[in-house]
């Protein structure tokens, strides 16, 4: 076991076998996602709905991949005593992860592969006044961007990530967090009450700022208090991975933006087209 | 649009040249006040954005047929000479953020700084008065 700045006092035997279950436990969720996915994929391609985009799976798998090796293994180890590979373990988790999920479009492969019963029970789900409230991007952004800040902005509020109880609660809401904020930016998946285009596009820019505002928050106070001594390094790869995955987002973002508006250019250009399309179609 | 590319442009040429190859200015001297801290979030933010998004319009206007590559260029020259300015007098002189050079005599880096800005500014205004000029006789 390794003995780092947040793990005070001795690692008995018993404790290193606990977190080999911990480990194999995180490793079997991610599993079971993975698997879930493409079980629910057979069940659509059973019921008649072909035609899933290749994407859409290879988007979840590796983001389930990018759980795993963010939660268990050398990186979610060395995480306890290094801030640096903690933030890079933070970065793939509350980032990178729900982004790829949301990409997988799982609720649209839910809706394929159940009944049209179930699928009307989801959509009045989606479509409750508190999912509504929560999947709004400002609020989406608050929730993600919000205890993520206040985590990094105090050392004793740090402390709380490497609580055996909090720590754990907390990964948990870095990717439920990212995965509605991603939802609601850029979620491919039916969204009764998605956002005005300039509205997500705000929630975006918001949060690249304040992310921008805590890493070099983060990078001002490395010095003092009781940051780890690699906390300034930790602040940059906070500063600069952030970056990666937000203009990821980003590009994301435009490209929507620009197909939807593609398809009304296209809409009002050929008018007399549909026409045709809707004669062809009915006789 | 060209315009916000150019903002996106010389938001990097700042930070590539002058922070990360020069030195000059560290990306953060820690000397920086809040609201300072908040502005400079919001403008790297802003930067990205502007970036990825010019080139999307940029792509938009191809679509649509509309592309004229002398404006684009234009705003381009004045997305950089605007930015530079603000930069020059928003964020180094009234938000203290930071200076262009630490331990020199300053005026002569923020003459040049804020004249080159000028310049781009000009330039761009120029070309677009010229592009203007254009399609009005084509008309």
């Amino acid at each position: 076991m390794r003995e780092g700045p947040h793990h005070p006092g001795p690692a008995p035997g018993g404790e290193a076998l606990g977190a080999f279950a911990l480990d194999t436990a995180v490793v079997l969720v991610w599993l079971g996602l993975a698997a879930l996915y493409l079980v629910a994929g057979r069940a659509g391609v059973l019921r008649g709905r072909t035609g899933w985009p290749l994407r859409r799976t290879t988007a979840w798998l590796i983001g389930t991949g990018f759980g795993v090796v963010a939660t268990a293994g050398p990186l979610a180890q060395a995480a306890g005593s290094s801030l640096t590979a903690h933030m890079a373990a933070h970065l793939l988790l509350g980032m990178l992860v729900p982004l790829l999920l949301v990409l997988g479009a799982p609720g649209t492969l839910f809706l394929r592969a159940v009944s049209a019963r179930t699928g009307r029970h989801y959509a009045r789900l989606a479509g409750s006044a508190p999912v509504r409230l929560a999947a709004h991007p400002l609020m989406a952004g608050l929730l993600a961007a919000g205890p993520t800040a206040v985590l990094y902005w105090d050392p004793a509020a740090f402390a709380l990530l490497h609580h055996p109880v909090s720590g754990p609660l907390l990964h948990v809401h870095f990717v439920a967090a990212g995965t509605l904020f991603a939802y609601a930016v850029v979620g491919p998946d039916p969204n009764p009450h998605r956002a005005a285009p300039w509205l997500r596009g705000v929630a975006i820019l918001t949060t690249i700022a304040v992310h921008a505002v805590v890493g070099k928050h983060l990078y001002a106070v490395a010095g003092q208090g009781s940051w780890p001594s690699d906390a300034e390094q930790a602040a940059q790869l906070m500063y600069y991975g952030g970056d990666a995955v937000h203009v990821l987002l980003l590009v994301v973002f435009c490209t929507q933006v620009y197909r939807t508006a593609g398809r009304r250019l296209r809409r009002r250009a050929t008018p007399s087209a549909r026409g045709r399309l809707g004669s062809a179609g009915a006789a | 649009m060209g315009f916000l590319f150019g903002c996106g442009i010389i938001a990097f040429v700042d930070e590539a040249v002058f922070h990360q190859l020069l030195h000059w200015h560290h990306f953060y001297d820690r000397s920086t006040p809040a609201a300072g801290l908040v502005s400079d979030g919001v403008f790297h933010a802003f930067s990205w954005f502007a970036t990825v998004a010019s080139l999307f319009l940029f792509a938009d206007l191809r679509r649509r047929g509309a592309l004229s590559t002398r404006r684009w260029v234009a705003g381009i020259l004045m997305g950089i000479g605007a930015f530079q300015l603000f930069d020059g007098v928003v964020q180094h002189k009234l938000l203290d953020l930071h200076e262009i050079r630490y331990g020199v005599e300053l005026l002569p880096y923020d003459l040049a700084w804020n004249g080159a800005a000028l310049a781009f500014l000009v330039a761009g205004v120029l070309l677009v008065r010229r592009t203007a000029h254009r399609s009005v006789g084509d008309a």
